[in-house]
């Protein structure tokens, strides 16, 4: 992940894609889960086939707390050293991270509906956490797009970026105090066996495997991106446009 | 259990669908600003950044 | 004789009275807060069949509608008030420290709110027919730790959204999140207040609040000096 040179703008992002090696094997490494999810995992007996989704539920929601994880670092970085680098790693994070929670709230309420019966439910804590983490990450994208200087968009996106993360453990600890009462373990949805039999296991941890690999390489794509486009700021601020 | 095929498939195909258009996004996000890169660089007769290897 | 800058608590306060002399002249935010909470309370009032969900039931969702939609309003003016000519570049020239501009701020929203709910949840306990007793006295406190926590963050996501071009949809957007843990338990554990529980029932949801409202307010008067960094 090169730093743009600012001072010949001749030179794009070194003529290096945008979806690059990394990416292919990632998407292999998701195809080849979803294939061996799909064709070469048993059924679990008391779900059917909606169990499944657990594979990218869980995955999903590994990669976006990752990339969330990512963005809160990156801004305590360009807090501290304001390295602008660190300010396009909080953003491209940011979005990733977007789209991974998105899935997460996606494939939550799928399943939840089928064994649960219904289709949102507050007492899950990984559900009601994403969805709230939701809004932290489309009020920083807002936050972001809506100032234009490139000092202060980055100042103001990390004090919510470290914010958001102080927010975290309140909204755990409110929604299990709160909604505690109303099931008997505060639990995050998980197929009703306490242990994955082995078939199943293999295909959740290479779920989570394949999942983060994605994650990372989408966040690299999307840091090329940034790169990209203050590189374009740049050019622009150059010629006074 | 009804249907559960059904959820089952919707799940994983939307999943695929996500990731893979987000990841075209970025593509086509990129693909945009190096051709205005390439015309803002042309314009004054110096050479753009190359083609996307 | 050589005047000393106002200390920290001192040059909030100086803010505060600033601020709250400001919305006593014109009293809008003020009127338009009270004018919301009847329309609320009549509101939720009336679509509610009776006999199905009654007026004691309801009323603890009424309360917190209420509190954080007047908030929203009272925070809007809050860093709005300077946009206008720009006040605030006054502000930062005086030998007042930013941690008290924060604070001074903040307080001022905070005895705006507090004002406002002094009208609302007396009206509150009269149209909806409440005991009014220690229920409703350990509700009110309740209401001021959350009010607390809600003033704290919201000073400082004024204080940045008006630097932005989408301003009035920033603040509640930027806010809803955070006010989720401080509804959720001073919601949770003021209903079981309301229906009668002890005290004690809801002690860990009150330290939760009591948590939040400190980790935040130290948090947000860090992150103010952020914001202003030139």
């Amino acid at each position: 992940m090169t730093s743009v040179s600012r001072q010949d703008p001749r030179h794009g992002v070194g003529g290096k894609s945008v979806i690059g090696g990394f990416f292919v094997i990632a998407a292999l490494a998701v195809a080849a889960l979803y294939v061996r999810a799909i064709l070469f995992t048993p059924l679990e007996a008391k779900q059917g086939a909606a169990q499944k989704i657990y594979y990218i539920h869980v995955p999903s929601a590994i990669g976006a707390y990752t990339a969330v994880t990512i963005t809160a670092l990156a801004s305590l970085i360009y807090l501290w050293l304001k390295d602008e680098r660190a300010d396009r790693m909080a953003e491209a994070s940011a979005e990733v991270g977007l789209v991974f929670m998105t899935m997460v709230l996606i494939t939550g309420p799928l399943w939840a509906h089928k064994i649960w019966g219904a289709w949102w439910v507050w007492w899950d804590l990984r559900l009601t956490l994403s969805l709230f983490l939701w809004f932290v990450i489309v009020g920083y994208l807002v936050l972001r797009g809506a100032i234009e200087d490139p000092a202060m968009r980055g100042r103001y996106s990390a004090v919510l970026a470290v914010l958001g993360a102080l927010l975290i453990p309140f909204i755990h600890l409110s929604v299990y105090f709160s909604m505690a009462h109303m099931h008997p373990d505060p639990v995050v949805l998980k197929p009703s066996e306490p242990s994955l039999p082995r078939e199943m296991l293999i295909t959740f941890l290479s779920g989570i495997g394949a999942f983060l690999l994605l994650c990372l390489a989408l966040i690299q794509s999307r840091y090329r991106l940034s790169e990209l486009k203050d590189e374009m700021a740049a050019v622009e601020a150059e010629r006074g446009y | 259990m009804d249907d559960t095929q059904g959820v089952f498939r919707a799940a994983y195909i939307i999943a695929a669908i996500v990731y893979g258009g987000y990841a075209v996004t970025i593509w086509l996000r990129a693909k945009r600003i190096r051709e205005r890169l390439s015309r803002v660089n042309g314009r004054t007769g110096e050479p753009g950044s190359g083609p996307a290897r | 004789m050589e005047a000393r800058p106002p200390g920290t608590l001192s040059g909030a306060l100086l803010i505060a009275r600033k601020d709250l002399a400001i919305e006593f002249r014109t009293r809008t935010a003020f009127f338009s807060s009270l004018v919301f909470a009847v329309l609320a309370l009549t509101i939720f009032y009336f679509t509610w069949d009776e006999s199905i969900v009654t007026p004691n039931d309801r009323a603890p969702g009424v309360l917190w509608v209420v509190l954080t939609f007047s908030a929203l309003l009272g925070l809007q003016r809050s860093f709005g008030i300077e946009e206008h000519d720009r006040g605030i570049d006054a502000l930062l020239v005086s030998p007042i420290s930013r941690e008290a501009i924060y604070l001074g701020k903040a307080i001022g929203n905070l005895i705006f709110l507090c004002a406002v709910q002094t009208v609302a949840i007396p009206a509150l306990a009269l149209f909806y027919n409440m005991p009014v007793g220690r229920p409703l006295v350990v509700v009110s406190g309740i209401v001021f730790l959350a009010m607390v926590g809600i003033v704290a963050v919201g000073t400082l996501f004024s204080a940045m959204a008006v630097n932005t071009r989408l301003a009035e949809l920033l603040l509640p957007m930027l806010s809803l999140p955070f006010f989720v843990p401080i509804l959720m338990s001073a919601a949770q554990a003021a209903a079981r207040v309301f229906a009668g529980r002890p005290v004690s029932e809801v002690g860990f949801l009150l330290k939760l609040l009591v948590a939040f409202d400190i980790v935040f307010i130290f948090a947000c008067t860090l992150a103010f000096s952020f914001t202003l960094e030139e």
